[in-house]
């Protein structure tokens, strides 16, 4: 599949004291990994290793091979890039000690069977090392973060006890908050998969427009302008469904409207229905 | 019963949190990494878009990543090198050039600055030497990776579209392609500013003098030599106008170099010390792969005027055009591919 017999080396893969095999090795596995259900054929195979990340690649196997060149390299090009990116992530420091522990299993200190299992080995370039550093940084950051939350205990009135019996039942908001919020549920759930990442990139993940730019390849501009109507069409569609299968006039979907935007445990329709660009109530300028 | 009762809301975030948490269809660290590296196929992507769209973790990770990406390579040069400058300096430099030309000494003085005669310089190495074999080992890694001609080669089609994508990018579109490769290139002094040019009689004649721009700080930019640096210290390269010399003792004496082409020379960018990208007037991309010859690599326009350039290997570069549009190739020049430069990935 690949050539081999030491013809083939970077001018970087022999910097590292890689051998042509071992390189091809390297690349032979990439393909298996991405490809795993068989041998890709000649032109996704040409198409794959044209994007490949080769140098790339063979600083990570050198280093995987406890190659000194190679980690030296590493540690001098790479380790910033992993600890400018943890203090990104936390500005405290927090995640400088996720970065340490990647750094140690990058090296491959934790030992299966007695072997020692780098990290790199997951490594297949398919993209910038860089930016696979970044990647697995941000993936245990945001993971340790969520198993954080999960094992906090909840605050005092989500614990159930307290509030039973205190909740003002006014009837309108019992019937129409549900109607609206599943409504709007519905209407997210039939966007197209990329109108739902923009939503939620905005919404949930509170990325600025420039950033979700970077997530979908566009100009933010163009963000603004997709985020606009899809916000346009989910009203249309809630009101639609609002009047068509609840029933509801247009006094009562406005009234329905209200009640869900003050329900305090409801669906944060103000967020969902603001017009995304003009929205400057969070800490930062998400219009750029 | 619904939202209602407190232990029923308890249930659905419970039930909710352990829906989004890490499961086997998560994307995994390389597929995220090569999505913001652009790598990704038009179907991997839309299977990751799907995912990322319903999946709260991996949507986290994802802003995350787009958090921490560094920033476009252009705000990492000096405020007077932004691309915004690129051309008005570029062409005010080449204008005072011009005029030097006019009024000053002959345009060989440039050759008679080398402490070396030209006919050593072009010499190539000796058979064997590492040089030599880096060259060749560059040259296989390409025979390794058997590009196909046909995928990434831009068409006439692909570019209309691209410029009418643009349209809506209007006047924000200088940043280029921020790819860690990029920022990677730019950690080290590789791409380096516009040279004077020596223009010919056709050259002055496409030459547009905006004499406001021509500030002091200009003409001495405009006369300096572009060096262009390689990781090793001792190895550089120079352009003036259509002239290349190397320096292996780090800058002590120069070696001219035959580059065969009588274009203006206006940037470059060394990844190693055996390998330099140059760029030029009428999509001019030159590549040494052995410190010592050059070829000329195709480009798809040769219309535009290459600005700049950025370098990671014999096989990876982004030139820039002189109005800010960026190219890449990553089979040392076979085939380019026009960046998605509105919005840098990640």
């Amino acid at each position: 599949m690949v050539p081999r017999g030491g013809r083939e080396l970077t001018p970087d893969a022999r910097r590292w004291g890689l051998s042509a095999d071992e390189l091809a090795d390297a690349v032979e596995g990439s393909l298996r990994h991405a490809f795993p259900g068989g041998g890709p054929t000649g032109r996704e195979r040409e198409r794959y290793l044209a994007t490949l990340h080769v140098e790339d690649l063979a600083l990570a196997t050198a280093c995987a091979l406890g190659r000194d060149q190679a980690w030296d390299h590493f540690v001098l090009e790479h380790r910033p890039v992993l600890y400018r990116a943890a203090d990104a992530l936390d500005p405290s420091g927090g995640a400088r000690e996720i970065a340490d522990a990647l750094y140690a299993d990058l090296y491959g200190m934790r030992a299966a069977e007695g072997e020692r299992r780098s990290l790199f080995r997951y490594f297949h370039g398919r993209s910038s090392l860089a930016t696979w550093l970044r990647a697995v940084l941000a993936q245990r950051h945001v993971d340790a973060l969520r198993a954080k939350r999960r094992v906090e205990p909840l605050p005092e009135d989500e614990r159930g006890l307290p509030a039973v019996g205190t909740v003002q039942q006014d009837p309108d908001r019992v019937v129409l908050v549900p109607l609206v919020e599943r409504a709007i549920t519905t209407a997210i759930d039939e966007l197209p998969p990329k109108d739902r990442l923009r939503l939620r990139s905005y919404y949930v993940a509170q990325l600025t427009l420039a950033e979700i730019g970077r997530i979908t390849g566009e100009h933010e501009a163009t963000v603004s302008r997709h985020l606009s109507r899809t916000r346009r069409s989910i009203r249309t569609t809630v009101e639609a469904t609002l009047r068509d299968q609840g029933g509801l006039s247009g006094a009562q979907i406005g009234r329905a409207f209200e009640l869900a935007v003050e329900d305090p445990e409801g669906f944060d329709l103000q967020q969902v229905f603001d017009r995304p660009a003009d929205r400057k109530e969070s800490s930062r300028d998400r219009s750029r | 019963m619904h939202k209602d009762d407190p232990f029923d809301r308890l249930l659905e975030r419970t039930s909710r949190a352990d829906r989004e948490g890490p499961h086997e269809s998560c994307l995994d660290a390389e597929t995220l990494a090569a999505w913001a590296d652009g790598s990704l196929t038009a179907h991997e992507r839309a299977l990751a878009e799907t995912h990322a769209a319903d999946c709260e973790r991996c949507l986290t990770v994802l802003a995350s990543i787009a958090r921490t990406s560094p920033p476009p390579v252009t705000a990492q040069r000096p405020s007077w090198l932004s691309v915004r400058w690129l051309v008005p300096l570029t062409t005010a430099a080449v204008a005072i050039a011009a005029w030097m030309v006019v009024q000053g000494p002959p345009l060989d003085r440039q050759v008679q600055r080398s402490e070396a005669p030209a006919v050593d310089a072009v010499k190539p190495s000796a058979p064997g030497s590492d040089a030599e074999r880096d060259a060749g080992a560059a040259n296989r890694v390409e025979a390794l990776q058997k590009k196909a001609d046909a995928p990434a080669r831009v068409n006439p089609k692909e570019k209309e579209q691209e410029e009418s994508r643009r349209a809506d990018a209007s006047g924000s579109r200088k940043q280029t392609a921020a790819s860690d490769k990029l920022a990677a290139a730019t950690r080290r002094p590789v791409e380096t500013p516009p040279a004077a040019a020596s223009p010919s009689a056709s050259t002055l004649s496409r030459l547009e003098l905006k004499d406001e721009r021509v500030t002091p700080q200009t003409r001495a930019f405009a006369q300096a030599p572009n060096v262009i640096a390689s990781p090793d210290p001792n190895v550089r390269w120079r352009v003036t106008a259509r002239l290349v010399e190397r320096s292996t003792d780090g800058g002590r004496t120069w070696q001219a170099q035959s580059t065969g082409t009588d274009i203006d020379l206006l940037s470059g960018a060394s990844p190693s010390p055996i390998v330099c990208w140059i760029v030029g007037r009428g999509g001019l991309v030159l590549l040494s792969t052995d410190g010592a010859t050059w070829r000329r690599v195709d480009f798809p326009d040769r219309t535009v005027d290459l600005a700049g350039v950025a370098a990671t290997s014999a096989l990876e570069a982004t030139v820039t055009t002189a109005s800010g549009r960026s190219y890449r190739t990553s089979d040392a020049g076979r085939t380019w591919t026009l960046q998605e430069t509105p919005a840098a990935p990640f």
